[in-house]
């Protein structure tokens, strides 16, 4: 955290604010994030937006599974297709492990763990 | 085929039997299921209501994802093991199986394997989502089913399965 940075510091603390508001925490290799970017951005058309939730937003945790949440603004006509897609080519190029996928877009119900996902994720 | 060949045949012809049986109840369930088309947003919504489609939507999911975990984690490490007496992660046997050109597209597999988990009719709450899944798994049926002969036939044309 930023909080406790001392003052003569205040020059490094801005590095890390950056640092922080660049590189939030979560626990997925630069291999990884790159793979999900990629992929979504494929898949999408370019139309979604990826985000990391759940556990691997935690720092202190280990392992655990990968959440994550595709924003779409635009209708999705196929989503448990889409979902699928993207979790097959990821595990395609990550290898086997446990990737969720949460599919969001306008005429889709936006249930609670939309909203969890939505006020937890981090873009990638 | 190599060491231990007996044991490794007798299971390769068992399986075969299994996987032909598999594969006619899930095209059976499916032609059941799907015999007027794609599953529509009103019929998935009305599910919970409607107990005989309901049993008819679980058989269905049952037998798909049975005949994918036969094909996938049984017999295909099974047919890796005759033919070059290893075989390894699923990934690595999808890939190799592909290579052989007894399998179009190791992604299309794990998408199939995904799309199991978003047709479970019980826990799937978006009846939009539900409706694309089964009806996504009903357009890869004849796939799945065609990789079942493909295999078995291949096993038969060497002898390892009758």
């Amino acid at each position: 955290m930023v909080t406790s940075i001392p003052q003569q510091d205040a020059c490094s603390s801005r590095v890390r604010l950056v640092l922080l508001y660049t590189f939030p925490a979560m626990r997925l290799t630069e291999h990884e994030r790159q793979a999900i970017r990629e992929v979504v951005r494929d898949l999408t058309g370019g139309r979604g937006r990826a985000l990391l939730f759940g556990s691997r937003l935690d720092d202190a945790s280990v392992g655990g599974d990968i959440d994550l949440y595709v924003e779409c603004v635009e209708t999705v006509e196929h989503p448990a297709r889409l979902a699928a897609s993207i979790g097959a080519s990821l595990e395609m190029r990550l290898g086997e492990q446990r990737i969720d996928v949460l599919i969001g877009a306008p005429n889709l119900r936006r249930l609670p763990v939309h909203e969890t996902a939505r006020r937890q994720g981090v873009g990638l | 085929m190599t060491t231990g060949s007996e044991a490794l045949t007798e299971r390769l012809r068992f399986l075969v039997r299994v996987v032909d049986k598999e594969a006619a109840h899930l095209s059976w369930t499916d032609a059941a299921l799907f015999g007027a088309g794609n599953l529509t947003l009103r019929t998935v919504a009305a599910l919970g209501a409607d107990e005989v489609l309901a049993e008819r939507v679980d058989a269905f999911v049952a037998r798909f994802g049975r005949l994918q975990d036969t094909l996938g984690d049984k017999l295909l490490p099974a047919l890796l093991t005759a033919l070059d007496g290893h075989s390894g992660p699923l990934i690595d046997n999808l890939n190799r199986v592909a290579r052989l050109g007894l399998l179009e597209d190791a992604t299309s597999w794990l998408r199939w394997r995904r799309l199991r988990n978003q047709m479970v009719h019980d826990y799937v709450e978006d009846p939009a989502v539900l409706a694309d899944a089964l009806n996504d798994a009903h357009a890869a049926v004849p796939a799945l089913v065609g990789v079942a002969r493909r295999w078995a036939d291949e096993l038969r044309r060497r002898g390892w399965a009758s």
